[in-house]
């Protein structure tokens, strides 16, 4: 560990470099954050002055009061327990449950995430620099992995600072109390720190193994898969009733005794119930854990070099072509605009033909024949559509199940089909966020020679748009299907299916823009946390407006929201066709 | 002055690289006399970089690679070795002074300031010691590379293609300062395909193409016959005579 001296060195030297660099950007950042605590703030002071009027005038506590929108608005008039199937008596037992389970799905998807990419490219967060400065260094292996540790800890602790700004929100409306929101926030940060070593572990697991290394990141969805399997069986297959099936897959011994994974869940699940002695104990056992994991890191053999090299070597070859295209920009700018437009004339009348289709619309064509290559039936059996088709099978499986334990005594609300299409909606929006995170726009747009073809920005960005609205139109069409099945409502269906492929686009567009802005100057997981307040944002509005409308203006919410996005899209569309055309990435 | 000693510094045994089906080292072997310049001449794809990595520590291979008497990936065997890349790649945050202080840092070195600011002074980075490593042109990046390179005072020094983006100054400077290390018996193994770069400086040459090693050439040997480098390279690598070579000459010259 003889470099970590060093790692402090290097740190301390880079952010105060790039903050007297990017002075603008950081206060920018601050300011934003800033922003966001401020209006977290005023939300939740808002919902407690509602919440305290509330008892005033009824005389009841917040907890036990029915939400004032059940009562009046038709959509939301079912009590909270029949939707899944309970009595309104297991409600509030239900809730220690919940928050477990939500507890273990979010850790084990970060864990998961983590222990996939490992095994994938955990030796990737090395830059071209630490490979020529550090790796001829006389050091062993494992105090250069210590070096880059130790400055991706950093990261991980100042990522995971900025969720400060959700403490109002949580702690205003009562959800926990100011303890808990340090010992969670200390928690997560914890957690963020362990990944890293998860990741390494992963790597060091598996590196040696080329052919098993591509397989990780399917088990690992299998792995992930496994609580909601067994939910799903003892529920629905064993009939054992939602609430002790949730009970077994979250509070059961077994799932709070898996490790890491249900350590640390059971951690943030005692936090946020009050139990720190439990939550202390549990965390106590995940650092111990972790010290051998690290231990077992560091006591390996291992020759992470190469496979660095690699990551490395590709990492700077894109950041170089971007640095070409920014000189290509400032050469250009010494020509005459006549002679660069004379050319540009030249070029296109000699008609430079991509698989017959010139200028921009080669952009169109290539995404076609990528999609036709990659799926079968000229391209309308994707992976992605077989995918769609299998969430949307279950959720229909799951919508008829509802519907046929209905009895008499406890009949299921008319709104049920709206609610149950809204939620259809917000799945297929989650699954579009996640897709969205492999843009193959943001690829293409990498390539040096788009910035080579005479045409205008906008239009290679159109047409390579196009396309992907195209592949849009055809992987939705199961939602659009299920939504029709669901509320029998056409007009209904198709309003919701126009959303969704607004958002698909506004989605991207949303990824590639801060992609233009963000990428040199700040971190990773910043920017993941800006796109997905972005994508959060429009369904918080959706939710927001249905919840305070009947179902008569039903249709004015979805036409707004779809609106909004659209403008949205616009100006995403016009800043990264700007941002791309000055080559500023 | 030092001469090429009979103390081998480097040996390089049946090394044999693969990138996944492509073979980029073919069971290459070769040795360095201590205090000698060596040049791995080759053209674009025979290996030489390939094997500069190898000999650095940056990739896994077959074979055995011994530097000084230690394996190759020993610290004892990096405390020897230097190494300038092929593309020069900087800490953006970092200005050149940072660089060369991250360098000392790393390889902990003391009173390395005199030392530094006379790198600097030769490659005419003094004047751009707060300058960043994202501001600094391709050829600046290379300099300072290089001077990153030479801080630690190493006994073999690897550089792989180090003329490439140094404008003629540089050049210049880059042949005195090996010319300087060879007399302080510092060892050189420098990796080019531009057969003149290396003129006056080489004592040593392996000749590489796809790799394999076509020809192991000693300087001496070489101008005992009457031959020169070139005609040396372009017999191995294409089976051009220097007959043939004067013959082609004639021919173009006769066309035109």
């Amino acid at each position: 560990m003889t470099l970590l001296p060093l790692a402090g060195w290097y740190m301390k030297r880079s952010f105060l470099n790039s903050f007297k660099r990017h002075k603008v950007m950081f206060i920018a950042i601050i300011l934003f954050f800033v922003g966001l605590i401020v209006l977290t703030n005023y939300a939740a002071k808002k919902d407690a002055e509602k919440a305290e009027l509330a008892i005033s005038q009824e005389g009841q506590k917040p907890k036990d009061k029915i939400p004032e929108y059940a009562e009046k608005d038709k959509l939301y008039d079912a009590d909270e327990g029949w939707f899944i199937g309970v009595d309104n008596g297991e409600v509030r037992e239900l809730t220690p449950v919940v928050i477990e389970g939500v507890c273990l799905l979010l850790v084990l998807a970060v864990v998961g995430m983590s222990f996939a990419t490992g095994a994938k490219s955990g030796a990737s967060f090395f830059s071209m620099a630490d490979v020529n400065f550090l790796f001829p260094s006389p050091h062993k292996p494992q105090a250069v992995l210590s070096f880059k540790m130790v400055t991706q800890v950093a990261m991980a602790l100042l990522g995971s600072y900025f969720l400060v700004y959700q403490y109002p929100n949580l702690v205003s409306k009562d959800l926990l109390s100011p303890l808990s929101f340090i010992l969670c926030l200390l928690l997560y940060m914890s957690l963020a720190v362990m990944n890293n070593f998860v990741s390494l572990a992963s790597y060091l697991l598996f590196y040696k193994h080329p052919k098993i290394r591509p397989m990780v990141s399917k088990i690992v969805l299998v792995v992930c898969a496994v609580p909601v399997l067994i939910f799903a069986f003892l529920a629905f297959v064993l009939k054992i009733g939602i609430y002790r099936s949730l009970s077994f897959v979250c509070t059961s011994i077994g799932s709070r005794l898996i490790p890491f994974v249900g350590w640390m869940k059971t951690s943030f699940a005692m936090i946020i119930k009050g139990e720190y002695l439990w939550a202390l104990l549990f965390f106590a056992i995940t650092v111990v854990f972790c010290f051998l994991l690290l231990k077992w890191i560091f006591s390996r053999d291992v020759d992470f070099y190469e496979d660095s090299l690699d990551f490395a070597m590709v990492r700077e070859e894109t950041l170089a072509r971007i640095k070409d295209r920014k000189k290509g920009m400032a050469n250009a700018s010494y020509k005459s605009k006549e002679s660069i437009e004379k050319k540009s004339n030249k070029i296109r009348d000699k008609k430079i033909s991509f698989d017959r289709s010139p200028g921009a619309k080669a952009f169109f064509t290539k995404n076609l024949r990528n999609r036709m290559r990659q799926s079968r039936l000229k391209g309308l059996l994707a992976g992605s559509l077989v995918f769609n088709l299998l969430v949307s099978g279950i959720l229909f499986y799951l919508y008829k199940k509802i519907v046929d334990s209905a009895t008499p005594e406890e009949p299921i609300p008319a709104s049920f089909s709206l609610i149950f299409c809204l939620i259809i909606l917000m799945v297929f929006a989650f699954i579009l966020f996640f897709r969205s995170r492999t843009n193959p726009l943001q690829l293409d747009m990498n390539v040096n020679f788009i910035y080579m073809i005479p045409e205008s920005m906008p239009s290679i960005l159109l047409y390579s748009y196009a396309e992907y609205i195209l592949e849009g139109l055809v992987d939705l069409s199961p939602a659009l299907v299920l939504m029709y099945l669901v509320s029998g409502d056409v007009l209904l269906s198709l309003c919701c299916f126009a959303l969704l492929l607004i958002y698909f686009v506004y989605i991207s567009l949303c990824g590639l823009a801060l992609n233009c802005i963000f990428r040199v100057y700040i971190a990773q997981l910043l920017m993941s946390i800006l796109s997905m307040i972005l994508a959060g944002a429009p369904f918080f509005i959706l939710y927001k407006l249905s919840s305070k409308l009947l179902h008569s203006e039903l249709y004015f919410v979805l036409g707004f929201t779809a609106w909004l996005l659209l403008a949205l899209s616009i100006v995403f569309f016009i800043i990264c066709s700007k941002l791309l055309r000055r080559g500023k990435q | 002055m030092s001469e090429v000693t009979n103390k081998t510094i480097l040996t390089v045994e049946n090394v044999t690289k693969k990138y996944k089906t492509e073979l980029a080292c073919d069971n290459v072997s070769f040795a360095l006399p201590a205090g000698s310049v060596t040049v791995l001449l080759g053209p674009n794809g025979a290996g030489k970089s390939t094997i500069m990595k190898s000999i650095i520590g940056f990739l896994r291979y077959e074979g055995n690679i011994t530097v000084d008497g230690h394996p190759n990936k020993s610290i004892e065997a990096k405390r020897v070795l230097g190494y300038m890349p092929e593309i020069p790649s900087l800490y953006p945050n970092l200005t050149v002074e940072e660089h060369m202080e991250f360098v000392a840092r790393a390889y902990r070195l003391e009173n390395y300031r005199p030392y530094m600011n006379e790198l600097l002074e030769r490659f005419e980075l003094e004047d751009k010691k707060k300058k960043f490593g994202d501001e600094l042109s391709k050829g600046m990046s290379q300099k300072l590379s290089l001077c990153c390179a030479l801080l630690p005072q190493p006994k073999l020094m690897l550089m792989d293609e180090p003329m490439i983006g140094l404008d003629p100054h540089a050049i210049k400077e880059l042949k005195a300062l090996m010319g300087d290390m060879k007399k302080n018996g510092q060892t050189l193994l420098v990796s080019t395909h531009i057969i003149d770069s290396m003129d006056r400086l080489w004592d040593h040459a392996v000749i590489m193409q796809k790799g394999h090693i076509l020809g192991n050439v000693v300087r001496e040997e070489l101008e005992q016959q009457g031959r020169t480098l070139e005609d040396e390279f372009f017999a191995l690598t294409e089976g051009i005579s220097e007959n043939d070579m004067y013959s082609l000459t004639e021919e173009k010259e006769e066309e035109s």
